[in-house]
């Protein structure tokens, strides 16, 4: 069976591949369907009737948009292969570093946030699952619940009212702060603003999915018969845990983990908006709002590559660890 | 019914009660509202809560409670409509996946694996700051992205039946495929998609709050509980309520519609246990 491996392993990452190849196509065929373009944007925007005619079709021309949509596309392909994400419409600067240097920001609060959904997420889960009806059980349930029904807003904007506006403690916007003169006081207030904040509001929502999903799975693993029989082999409950369950029941936390990669990106784009940070969705909204083409995609683009990326780095793990799998 | 514990007839019976005050606030919302939602009262700007207005006024001087009871209605047709839309595709979908597999099979899932390849509030955000906001185009934009979850849910769950004896059967009697689909296998899947029909509408309401919060909801006059918080947002201070009273009915709304999913899950698979009886 382990001459399957490698072969799965191919087939998955042409998978992967092909999926971000028709994403860059309909990223590309949305934008075609933009009404008003970038130019009319740029020129008209500042004083719509002093712009000639000419000035725009130069202007297009000169950004490559009076080419077919295949072409744009082609020229698109050919330099992301060399590493060349295009100059942004409107700030005229490379996108690709921007998008870079962006993402590392926005890392700085996602990646907490996702350990915090690896650590915390599984382990309630499991806890309640042990514990399933217990009082323990119905509280985590319950607040898990309430934490994915409650917008990340509100939990943004619940931090800010407390912590900005009534105690005073942390700035409410930071983007426009010189941190070189803070002192110690204000440099702790600054980094609970800028990170933990948001990090925390971020972490809220999925370290309830991964909870609920994993409780799900373990309460299932709990009921089926090799448990049972185990039970009936009088084996203590915690050896049946640890020795039985818990690696069966972890398997599908894997896949969970993945799938919820998507909701700490979306969680991160409003929570960046919430807070003022200068990440990645920020970017990507303020290129949606002035029309900076090459922006949009690129940040899009490398935005979906990370969740493709995740769900195939977890189905790799998920076929190294459960061999069966690979016959489907 | 019969092995309901009081427990989960109690989560049931919030849930769906939760639900029936909202749709009914969405229905007649406004004749209930205590005045109008876009008057704007000069004289009673940023108030807190009284006797006038119950829950005080925005910045503009307009009834925040007369702006969430109407808001309710865009809130809810957006998300309601979307997850709709999207349970009517994705079953179709689903079905047609499960029942022909094969190379049918394998083009739905990848285009399926493309759409779920796009984290739901950042698609949607793209598509709707590139298309321009809209209700038609925050319905349609959703409607996309949930079809596919509900496509895949529903092939898993019709793959198990499409294999069993009584459809072979209808097959050979000679009906036609739609018949199949809709008349034998569709009905063994309801409780699946009734279930998974309650998550995705708790996801639209907080997706199209979330969208409408950072901007791209539906254009204003038009109040929609997001739009509500987002302009309320930068006079927290003084004034509170704007923001958290369209917050609070979110959590509320979304909190009963999985209660009510949770229920249903139960009091639907106890039912179907109990019809096959010996297989437990």
């Amino acid at each position: 069976m382990t001459g399957d491996l490698p072969v799965f392993f191919v087939t998955r990452l042409l998978n992967s591949l092909l999926v971000l190849v028709i994403i860059s196509m309909i990223l590309m065929g949305v934008v075609q369907l933009m009404p008003g373009d970038a130019v009319d944007m740029m020129l008209r925007g500042l004083s719509p009737t002093a712009v000639s005619q000419e000035t725009l079709d130069v202007k297009r021309r000169e950004l490559g948009l009076d080419l077919p949509v295949w072409l744009q596309y082609w020229n698109w392909m050919t330099s992301l292969l060399q590493g060349d994400f295009g100059r942004s419409f409107t700030l005229n600067v490379p996108v690709g570093p921007m998008i870079a240097g962006r993402l590392k920001s926005s890392l700085i609060l996602a990646v907490p946030a996702f350990m915090a959904m690896i650590v915390f997420g599984i382990g309630l889960g499991v806890v309640a699952a042990l514990k399933e009806n217990s009082p323990l059980d119905r509280t985590i349930q319950l607040v898990s619940l309430t934490a994915i029904a409650t917008p990340s807003f509100l939990i943004g904007s619940v931090f800010i009212y407390v912590f900005a506006v009534k105690l005073h403690w942390i700035p409410a916007a930071f983007n426009a702060i010189d941190i070189s003169r803070f002192d110690t006081l204000e440099t702790i207030s600054f980094f609970f603003a800028a990170l933990v904040f948001p990090c925390i509001t971020i972490a809220a929502e999925i370290v309830a999915h991964v909870l609920r999903q994993t409780r799900a799975s373990m309460a299932e693993e709990l009921k089926s018969n090799y448990v049972r029989a185990a039970v009936l082999r009088g084996l203590s409950r915690s050896q049946i845990v640890l020795r039985h369950v818990l690696l069966n029941a972890l398997l599908p936390a894997i896949t969970i983990i993945a799938i919820n990669v998507g909701y700490v990106i979306g969680g991160v784009v409003v929570v960046e908006f919430i807070f003022s940070y200068p990440g990645i969705g920020n970017l990507l909204l303020t290129a949606i709002i002035t029309r900076d083409i090459p922006t949009i995609l690129g940040t899009m683009l490398v935005v979906s590559g990370g969740y493709v990326f995740a769900n195939l780095v977890a189905d790799l793990l998920y076929s190294v660890l459960n061999p069966r799998i690979r016959l489907t | 019914m019969k092995n309901l514990t009081s427990q989960q007839v109690t989560t049931l019976l919030i849930g769906s009660g939760i639900a029936a005050f909202f749709t009914l606030i969405a229905i007649f919302g406004p004749w209930i509202a205590p005045g109008d939602a876009e008057t704007m009262h000069f004289t009673h700007l940023k108030q807190g809560p009284s006797s006038e207005f119950l829950l005080g006024t925005d910045r503009f001087g307009r009834d925040v409670l007369s702006r969430l009871i109407i808001g309710t209605r865009t809130t809810i047709v957006i998300a309601a409509s979307s997850t709709a839309l999207a349970t009517v595709l994705g079953t179709a979908i689903g079905l047609i996946s499960a029942y022909f597999g094969g190379r049918v099979d394998g083009v739905v899932m990848r285009l399926n694996d493309v759409f779920i390849a796009f984290p739901t509030l950042v698609f949607a955000m793209f598509v709707i700051g590139v298309l321009g906001p809209g209700i038609v185009n925050g319905i349609l934009v959703i409607a996309l992205i949930f079809t596919s979850s509900i496509a895949r849910v529903v092939r898993s769950a019709a793959l198990g039946v499409v294999i069993l004896e009584y459809v072979d059967a209808a097959r050979i009697r000679g009906e036609t495929i739609l018949f199949i689909l809709c008349k034998e296998v569709l009905p063994n899947l309801y409780p699946t998609i009734i279930v998974e029909v309650c998550i995705r509408f708790g996801f639209a309401i907080l997706v199209t709050a979330s969208l409408s919060y950072i901007g791209l909801g539906p254009p204003p006059p038009m109040p929609d509980w997001g739009t509500m918080a987002s302009e309320g947002r930068s006079l927290m201070l003084t004034n509170p309520w704007p923001v958290f009273a369209p917050c609070i009915a979110i959590v509320l709304l979304v909190v009963g519609i999985n209660f009510l999913g949770d229920g249903l899950r139960v009091l639907l698979v106890a039912r179907r246990t109990g019809h096959l009886g010996s297989t437990a």
